[in-house]
């Protein structure tokens, strides 16, 4: 791995570290996910995975809310998810589909929030699966109690988030680091 | 959607989403609905249950508050001083109501109100083991015979 890529993923480890600090007071309601997958969408799994891994490392650690081991495992694995998938969304556009993020931007938003409801899904019945087994609850019970509020306000929030800020990020990412691996730049 | 290869695939994922999240919810409202049957008893339901004493005189409790799962008896219980047996093997078998007593002729049956056929109906089960529904009515009556001839209307 380059220098280039280790500075990327520190500063957007950062950016997501930051950003969670600052919206501690809103519940399930965090930067944190599309900033992961921005990486792993612009710049490759590894570096979306690492991005994700070393959020949690910090955020989970020293975290004002509480600390329980497996699920800080399970959060920093199940935060992986956004960075490799956001990765292989990229190869799931047509080879004119970047292009096609200027001309259809309204699509392209609705695409990336739906992408960003359902991993969010995924990651929060991984992680709900993990506190119904620390919390002896019913996995099932904990599932359904973990989705309504707090996995509903996750997924909504994503998806505003992930419709609103994957076109304007990605490209201005790309635009500052140069677009070797984001071309979404193109003219 | 030019910008996607398979516009159908991202169709599927909304409506798989959708299904998940129509699923959880109606699982969150079950545990709810569950919980609260369990903290408050049941469900506030309403029966009409009357009770003919055999000589023209019947009396008529409407809109008797009841719960989902209450039996006919717990809501005869309520509205009446009753005596009962439950050695019988039958079920709570009622030996009097409001101190009119069985005797070696005269028994009590309870009788349901047939909303279709528009008339009493026998259901020949204790009222121990009958769960009263919203809406129904009953009539305990005093009478002889086997089987018992129904109630007049």
């Amino acid at each position: 791995m380059d220098s280039k890529r280790l500075a990327i993923i520190a500063i957007l480890a950062s950016l997501s570290i930051g950003t969670n600090y600052a919206m501690i007071s809103l519940s399930n309601v965090k930067l944190m996910d599309l900033i992961v997958f921005i990486g792993g969408f612009c710049f490759g799994p590894l570096v979306g995975a690492l991005i994700g891994i070393v959020s949690w490392i910090v955020y989970g650690s020293l975290n004002p809310l509480g600390f329980s081991f497996p699920i800080w495992l399970s959060t920093m694995f199940s935060e992986v998810i956004y960075g490799i998938v956001g990765a292989f969304m990229r190869r799931s556009l047509s080879p004119k589909g970047l292009k096609g993020f200027k001309d259809e931007r309204v699509a392209v938003s609705i695409y990336f929030g739906i992408i960003g409801m359902f991993l969010t899904l995924i990651y929060d019945i991984i992680t709900n699966i993990v506190f119904g087994y620390v919390s002896g609850w019913n996995i099932l019970f904990a599932i359904i109690v973990g989705f309504v509020p707090f996995g509903f306000v996750h997924m909504a929030s994503n998806a505003f988030f992930f419709g609103l800020g994957c076109v304007p990020t990605i490209n201005a990412i790309s635009k500052i680091v140069g677009g070797e691996s984001c071309d979404v730049s193109e003219k | 959607m030019t910008f996607l290869k398979n516009k159908w695939r991202i169709l599927s994922l909304l409506l798989l989403l959708w299904a998940i999240i129509a699923s959880f919810f109606a699982g969150y409202y079950w545990l709810q609905y569950n919980d609260i049957i369990y903290r408050i008893g049941g469900i506030a339901i309403y029966v009409n249950v009357g009770i003919d004493y055999g000589n023209s005189t019947r009396v008529w409790n409407n809109d008797t508050k009841a719960l989902t799962g209450m039996t006919l008896f717990r809501v005869t219980k309520n509205i009446a001083n009753i005596t009962y047996d439950e050695a019988t093997g039958f079920g709570a078998y009622i030996e009097s109501i409001n101190g009119l007593a069985l005797n070696t002729t005269h028994g009590w049956v309870w009788w349901k109100w047939d909303t279709n056929m528009l008339n009493w109906t026998r259901i020949d089960i204790s009222s121990d083991a009958y769960a009263v529904a919203d809406d129904e009515t009953f009539l305990w009556y005093y009478e002889s015979g086997w089987p018992p001839p129904p109630p007049p209307t």
